[in-house]
């Protein structure tokens, strides 16, 4: 009895973290990375995503300066720091502003529209940016592949 | 101060147009808040039994990327709180920050200094939940003194299998000058010597922090270790207790070493912090009868202990609660009171001129255990409302400077605040 107690227990974890990743993935699906053309680089792990949005990878693999922008858009930003930077929006709001305030950083530009990052992306060496899976990305940019590993 | 926030008002308006797009050129970001304060019992920081608005903070943010890799920035501040700041605008922290590989940078100048988890942050509200920082680890009368090193730093972080290591460590001269809390402290301290102040410096401080975000998402663990050494002080003596003693003239050495623990769990909209703090001052104090007759010397040291937990929930975007529970011992050899400070040969003066109970105090001034309820409205991006409610067991503090008479201080007590923040 006991041993099918734990054995329901397991299955429950299981489901609930399936849940978790389907719908992480859902939102993941969302969002779109869009890079600088002159970027050397086609693909980075979700950590290392993670990591230049926090300021903790400052540099691509060709060493050009990681300059990211977020979008004013609430949804999209509110699903990519969820399923990205795995926090809230409030958290990341004040992880640069505690950067910003105590003079160890900036917080990051942030562009009302999909197009305004595209564009900035565009014409800004190391540029990086994220839009939803709906917007017309064109051919100025190109577009990051994010790995699980 | 009218000039200061008309110049704010003109500034947070220009950074207001500059939406975004104007990367390269000099970023402009600022605050202001508006407290109040009220106590049912006891003053605390301020005249609070009777309500007090001298609780407000200004603060005006520049910086520009020189380039790729050096930025440079500055930060001017100016603060009311009881008797400390008076508005009075000082600059914050001015740095050249050269970021030469992502493992190791440099910085230098006035630099902020990243003491536990909100040492840095202090002075920030939109930055956290609660209105008061937790007093048991971040003790107000070290607030200007631990609030920036002029000196040099070494920062970095490392990525790895094992998670993220941040690290920073800064050496340089740390703040102390008259306008500190400090001075204040000492000069409350020494009121029946009739202590006045008339020199304060600082030799070399030393500070290494680190924060470990673990493999396990969310979990973060932090340590500062600190020693700021040969602080200076020197004043003259004219009170009731000096007198008899003849004393005239006091010089005190004080070495501050100490450190903070640090654990932060984030589960989505749950945060969950707990801090231990650890500060001991070795002081050698001379007493003389003229300057350079070395008279009554003294060593002394006082180890003072703090922790606190908390936990916090965002509801949403407009609305976050927390709960806190922080224990503060000002000297942690003497944990419930008795028999606190044992200056025996001096009992007779001290007897003599009626100060005896006075220098004591009371036996719940050795402890503060405080439960504290915060609520925090974000109104947009920019506006921000909080209201906090703090029980009170005990009056443990470093210094009672609001409280002259410690006789009419309550053991039980509730402080209130409410603070209104505007950022951009």
């Amino acid at each position: 009895m006991k041993f099918q107690k734990r054995r329901l227990s397991f299955f429950h974890l299981t489901a609930v973290m399936m849940l978790i990743l389907t719908a992480f993935s859902a939102y993941a699906n969302d969002i779109v990375f869009v890079i600088n053309k002159d970027v050397k680089t086609d693909k980075v792990t979700r950590e290392e995503l993670r990591d230049m949005f926090l300021g903790n990878i400052s540099v691509w693999p060709d060493q050009q300066k990681v300059n990211f922008v977020t979008l004013g858009d609430p949804e999209t930003h509110k699903t990519f720091v969820r399923a990205y930077i795995r926090k809230t929006e409030s958290q990341f709001q004040a992880w640069w502003k505690r950067r910003l305030f105590t003079g160890t950083g900036k917080v990051p530009l942030k562009f009302k529209s999909e197009q305004d990052v595209i564009d900035y992306v565009a014409r800004t060496e190391g540029g990086l940016g994220y839009v939803s899976s709906k917007a017309a990305i064109g051919g100025t940019v190109k577009i990051l592949t994010v790995t699980d590993n | 101060m009218r000039k200061i926030i008309l110049i704010f008002t003109g500034l947070s308006l220009i950074a207001g147009f500059a939406y975004a797009g104007d990367e390269g050129k000099v970023d402009i970001h600022g605050f202001i808040s508006q407290g109040y304060l009220k106590t049912d019992h006891n003053n605390y920081m301020a005249e609070t039994e009777d309500g007090s608005f001298q609780f407000n903070e200004l603060g005006l943010n520049f910086g520009t990327d020189l380039t790729d890799k050096l930025r440079l920035g500055l930060q001017f501040f100016a603060r009311d709180l009881g008797t400390d700041g008076n508005d009075k605008l000082v600059l914050d922290w001015v740095v050249a920050d050269y970021r030469w590989r992502d493992f190791l940078g440099f910085r230098v100048g006035r630099i902020k200094l990243p003491a536990g988890y909100y040492y840095a942050i202090r002075d920030f509200d939109m930055l956290r939940t609660d209105v008061f920082v937790p007093q048991c680890v971040y003790p107000e009368i070290l607030r200007d003194t631990f609030s920036f090193i002029k000196g040099i730093s070494l920062y970095g972080n490392m990525i790895g299998p094992w998670g993220h290591l941040s690290y920073d460590y800064l050496t340089g001269r740390a703040n102390l000058s008259l306008d500190t809390g400090l001075a204040s402290a000492q000069e409350d301290f020494w009121s029946y010597y009739g202590l006045k102040l008339t020199d304060m410096t600082s030799s070399q401080s030393h500070s290494f922090d680190c924060k470990w975000e673990t493999p396990l998402p969310g979990l973060i663990l932090g340590g500062t270790a600190y020693y700021h050494k040969d602080f200076y002080l020197e004043g003259t003596l004219s009170g009731p207790v000096s007198d008899i003693l003849k004393l005239t003239y006091l010089r005190t050495y004080m070495d501050f070493k100490g450190y903070f623990l640090m654990l932060r769990y984030i589960l989505g909209d749950v945060a969950f912090t707990a801090e231990l703090n650890q500060n001991r001052i070795e002081s050698v104090i001379d007493a003389d009868r003229s300057y350079d007759d070395p008279g009554y010397l003294k060593a002394e040291a006082l180890t003072s202990q703090g922790w606190y937990m908390a936990l916090s929930y965002r509801f949403n975007s407009f609305f976050e609660a927390e709960y806190m529970y922080s224990v503060f011992y000002p000297d942690k050899t003497n944990k419930h009171g008795k028999d606190r400070y044992s200056h025996t040969d001096l009992n007779d003066v001290f007897k003599s001129v009626g100060v005896l109970k006075q220098f004591y105090g009371n036996d719940f001034e050795a402890w503060k255990k405080t439960s504290t309820f915060s609520f925090r409205f974000d109104i947009n991006e920019y506006w921000l409302f909080k209201l906090e409610a703090a029980y009170n067991d005990g009056f443990g503090e470093y210094t009672s400077a609001d409280n002259r008479d410690h006789s009419d201080l309550k053991r039980y007590w509730w402080l209130y605040a409410a603070k209104v923040t505007y950022n951009f």
